[in-house]
């Protein structure tokens, strides 16, 4: 049967189909014999001495297995890692799993309780007494940094966990050339990722074989391997971990966490299964926190609109302990402050402070929405400055199309880009004209419509080593078996990207099978072989060469093995739909079926040729690819509400080649709606004494369906040179693009009265008091 | 959350203080109580249940009061932790003569922490109204009844009095 080319394609989702029925095994699924559940004891103080610890009475109820707390495991267990902690003036915490001395957050956990079941190690974890000897707390990032604040750690100089400087161009002399300098300062809040399903850990231990089986829900299998076995002292080889259907992780699960290590501990110790699931409210207080940066920036600008600096002076708030990314988050908004400009004179200055706050680490973007949202943000206030459509300002400071690869004044190299082209069919998909025309008219009935841009470039494809704090290659492995089915082992760990689909499209294209025979392995560190994981919008443009690469590798073993078998010239063999035939003569020909067996079969060799037909590689990319596009929010605010209506939303991404349209565009509707929660709904709030105040799905708001309108996507295709296959990576794109886009139209929208800035999120109170003369709170 | 506010209560300034700051009638009187015992020297053990939306627990504490200057001020300080986390308070109540009334003059500052802070919060405030107004519901009928009146109590009816009365 010929096979139709399957890469471009709509074809549905290969994961779908479990995933709906319920068929799927997430951490809570599993069920093992004699299975114990872990449930931690946490801090319901920001800060605190931690007098004693009273296990007693939960020792004693009955079905309580064993109550342990940092005192019984720390001398076993080494702490929490951090990945980047190259960096100036860095103070680095010990993160003991379980605190000890001291409490520094919220929901920090300090004891673990093993039981039969859930219930009695929740009854349990009520009855360990612990005595606190509160202290007082920080939790806003600048009071942190003040002479004279409460110490986080008494050992430290100060909260300053670490400093980090750039500086293209000359800044200064920027701003002396300027016409007119204006300042701005930016709020980017801090959001909880919420995946849908929380963190979980399960783990096995088999003393037969001194085998740690750790089932977690995580993004990095390897990695993850690699530090618990550290963490716990056993041989890495004699632990093996299983990410198995993974409910979403935006980041907040490429991590380490105390309890995937406290969980592989206890299950050697008590040679029992245990499993720990994550509830919603400790989501919220232990699970990392992405975004909280603040910080102020000068722009210098030429009367025509000409960008000449941009100086972002900023505080980023860590939280109180360094999870495995931190520091390394906020360094990204440096390397992407330009966007798709070419600002000449750029700077950031980061003071990174400690607070008694969850530690903030990788969330959708990460680093980069922040950076996205400043200089979409300033291109705006520039824009209003000068009285010019905004739309003028961003194709006055374009990067130009001829100028690729293009050497930003921070020092990347983006790889490809037409930001013009994105531009102009956002413009004309959204008739922008008729847009403004409308709003005119709208305004003059006391109606008030925003239409707000963003032409955002984002760095994606993560990344060449050397510019990684953990390393940045990926692995594929492609086998063929015997009857000519396809196994894919891939080190990127997919958890609703669709790799099982779009990888089996491009096997099944560049080797002539059908796509329903190739399989997908990933995430169980004993099958496959080392990997990186899953993040940065890696998944296929690294993870996908990684495997193409493999697959390369196996084709021209297949060819020689056709050669062989069809006594031809190797170099006479080609690829027609699903036989490799002798060109010119296309009746001549094997299936890779054919082509398989004869290889496992082992006789009548092609000569210096291995049986079998399974081939690895490792693929290090030379840069990182920067995917770009245009989103267009239209929006209405009511003046007696302050609600904002999203009417319209317009994006044209450009994330290179695309493997399979459907999957792209729901990576990007996810995305966009991630990027307006933060921009309309989303914050997590601590009061001033370090207390979460929104810990529930009823406190803090998740953006739904119904918010918003049908997105209307569109897309132009600038290849990429980093990778064979010329994509660029999608899973961040619509978070990057999205935020801005609905800023700047709902500021848009509030011009008539005088509004040049509102900080995110931006809730209708807000908006309502700047409408109706009062100030924004 | 600060608390502050001023309630009249239609009697003596002598009896308001009684009702105020003797165990056996607080105890009737404090919405969810279950129990307050002196411990001496104007200390008390409490143990109460509470609740903000489907956070409810119980708490178990001690209040002390202390500067008490009979029948016209008092500082109170509460400590009180339980399952669902933790209360600390600080307050001032003072009581000013009105006619034959009793103005209660209070304001305080409570910090919620753990669990309880976490759900909720817009609901706090509201929360503590609701509170305070059956308290002194339940305090005037106390103040207002006869020697050896046997007072009923329970959240509507205080709730129903704490309005009424103002």
């Amino acid at each position: 049967m010929p096979v139709a080319k399957s890469v471009g394609a709509r074809i549905k989702r290969r994961e779908d189909p479990r995933l709906i029925q319920g068929l799927a095994t997430y951490v809570d699924d599993l069920q093992l014999p004699g299975m114990c559940y872990v449930a931690f004891v946490r801090s319901p103080h920001a800060h605190a001495k931690i007098q004693s610890i009273d296990t007693s009475a939960a020792s004693a109820l009955d079905g309580v297995v064993s109550v342990v707390t940092g005192a019984d495991v720390n001398p076993d267990v080494g702490g929490v890692p951090c990945a980047a902690t190259d960096f100036p003036n860095v103070q680095v915490p010990e993160h003991p799993v379980l605190a000890e001395d001291k409490v520094r957050f919220v929901g920090e956990p300090l004891a673990a309780v093993v039981a039969v079941d859930r219930y009695v190690a929740q009854d349990a974890v009520d009855l360990v007494e612990v005595d606190y000897d509160p202290l007082e707390a920080v939790s806003d990032a600048e009071a942190a940094l003040e002479p004279g604040s409460v110490k986080l750690y008494d050992h430290f100089d100060s909260n300053q966990a670490f400093t980090w400087d750039l500086e293209g161009g000359d800044v200064d002399a920027g701003l002396k050339e300027a016409d007119r300098v204006i300042s701005q300062r930016f709020i980017h809040q801090r959001l909880a990722p919420n995946p849908i399903e929380p963190r979980g850990v399960a783990a096995d231990f088999n003393a037969g074989d001194e085998q740690l089986t750790l089932w977690s829900s995580t993004q990095i299998p390897h990695i993850l391997r690699t530090q618990v076995a550290l963490m716990i002292g056993l041989n890495e080889n004699r632990v093996r971990v299983i990410a198995p259907e993974v409910g979403g992780g935006f980041g907040c699960k490429l991590n380490v966490y105390a309890e995937e290590a406290v969980l592989g501990h206890l299950a050697k110790k008590l040679e029992r299964p245990v499993k720990w699931m994550e509830s919603r409210r400790e989501n919220f207080l232990h699970t990392i926190h992405g975004r909280d940066q603040l910080g102020d920036v000068e722009i210098g600008m030429k009367n025509d609109g000409t960008i000449t600096t941009l100086k972002y002076n900023v505080v980023a708030d860590v939280g109180s302990y360094f999870q495995l990314l931190t520091p390394a988050i906020p360094t990204l908004t440096g390397l992407m402050l330009c966007g798709c400009y070419q600002i000449r004179n750029v700077s950031m200055h980061l003071r990174a402070a400690f607070t008694n706050k969850m530690s903030t680490d990788a969330y959708r973007g990460a680093g980069r929405p922040e950076a996205t949202y400043i200089v979409e943000r300033i291109v705006d206030c520039v824009a209003d400055e000068l009285g010019l459509d905004p739309l003028e300002v961003r194709r006055k400071n374009f990067i130009v199309k001829d100028s690729f690869p293009y050497e930003t004044g921070t020092g990347l190299s983006y790889d490809s880009g037409d930001y013009t082209i994105a531009l102009d069919k956002a413009l004309k998909n959204a008739d922008y004209e008729g847009l403004r025309k409308k709003q005119a008219e709208l305004r003059d009935e006391g109606r008030y419509l925003g239409i707000g841009l963003s032409t955002y470039a984002e760095i994606c494809g993560m990344g060449p080593s050397a510019a990684m704090p953990a390393g940045g290659w990926e692995s594929g492995t492609v086998r063929v078996d015997p009857t000519g089915k396809v196994t894919v082992l891939t080190g990127i760990k997919p958890h609703g990207q669709g790799q099982e689909t779009t990888f089996a499209q491009l096997i099944a294209d560049g080797l002539g099978v059908d796509v329903d025979d190739v399989k997908i392995v990933h995430g169980d560190t004993d099958s496959v072989q080392y990997g990186t994981g899953t993040f940065g919008s890696r998944g296929t443009a690294v993870g996908g060469t990684a495997m193409i690469m493999a697959m390369e590798k196996v084709k021209k073993k297949v060819k020689k093995f056709a050669a062989h078998m069809l006594e031809a010239n190797i170099d006479d063999i080609e690829l027609e739909d699903d036989r490799y035939v002798v060109k010119g003569n296309p009746e001549r020909g094997v299936s890779l079926a054919d082509v398989s067996g004869h290889a496992h079969r082992g006789i009548d060799m092609p000569e210096d040729t291995e049986p079998g037909l399974a081939e690895s590689h490792f693929f290090e990319p030379s840069n990182f690819t920067y995917p770009f596009g245009t989103h267009i929010a239209v929006v209405e605010v009511d003046k007696d509400t302050g609600e904002v209506d999203i009417q319209r939303y317009v994006a044209v991404d450009d994330v290179g080649n695309i493997i399979n349209p459907m999957i792209v565009e729901g990576q990007i509707h996810g995305g966009i709606v991630q990027g307006l929660g933060q921009a309309l709904y989303e914050e997590v709030i601590y009061d001033e004494s370090g207390q979460v105040l929104t810990g529930t799905f009823m406190d803090y708001t998740m953006p739904k369906a119904h918010f918003f309108p049908r997105f209307e996507l569109d897309n132009t295709v600038t290849p990429t040179p980093v990778n064979p296959m010329g994509v660029k990576g999608v899973g961040e794109a619509g978070t990057i693009g999205s935020t801005p886009a609905i800023v700047n139209a709902v500021i848009d929208a509030l011009k008539p009265f005088g509004v040049r800035h509102i900080d995110m999120p931006l809730r209708p109170e807000k908006l309502w008091r700047l409408m109706n003369g009062g100030e924004s709170s | 959350m600060k608390i502050t506010g001023t309630h009249q209560i239609s009697a003596a300034r002598d009896r308001v203080f009684t009702v105020l700051t003797d165990p056996e009638c607080l105890a009737r009187v404090m919405p969810g109580c279950k129990g307050l015992e002196s411990t001496g020297d104007g200390a008390y053990s409490i143990h109460l249940a509470a609740g903000v939306g489907p956070i409810k627990g119980e708490y178990a504490g001690t209040v002390q009061l202390t500067d008490i200057e009979a029948p016209s001020s008092y500082r109170m300080l509460v400590d009180a932790k339980g399952k669902t986390g933790f209360v600390k308070g600080e307050g001032k109540v003072e009581l000013v003569e009105d006619g034959d009334a009793t103005t209660v003059i209070y304001e305080g500052d409570v910090t919620l922490g753990g669990p309880v802070a976490a759900v909720g919060q817009r609901m706090h405030s509201s929360a503590a109204k609701l509170m305070t107004r059956q308290l002194f519901g339940a305090i005037e009928a106390e103040a207002t009844a006869e020697e050896g009146e046997d007072v009923k109590h329970s959240i509507i009816r205080n709730t129903l009095r704490g309005l009424r009365s103002k």
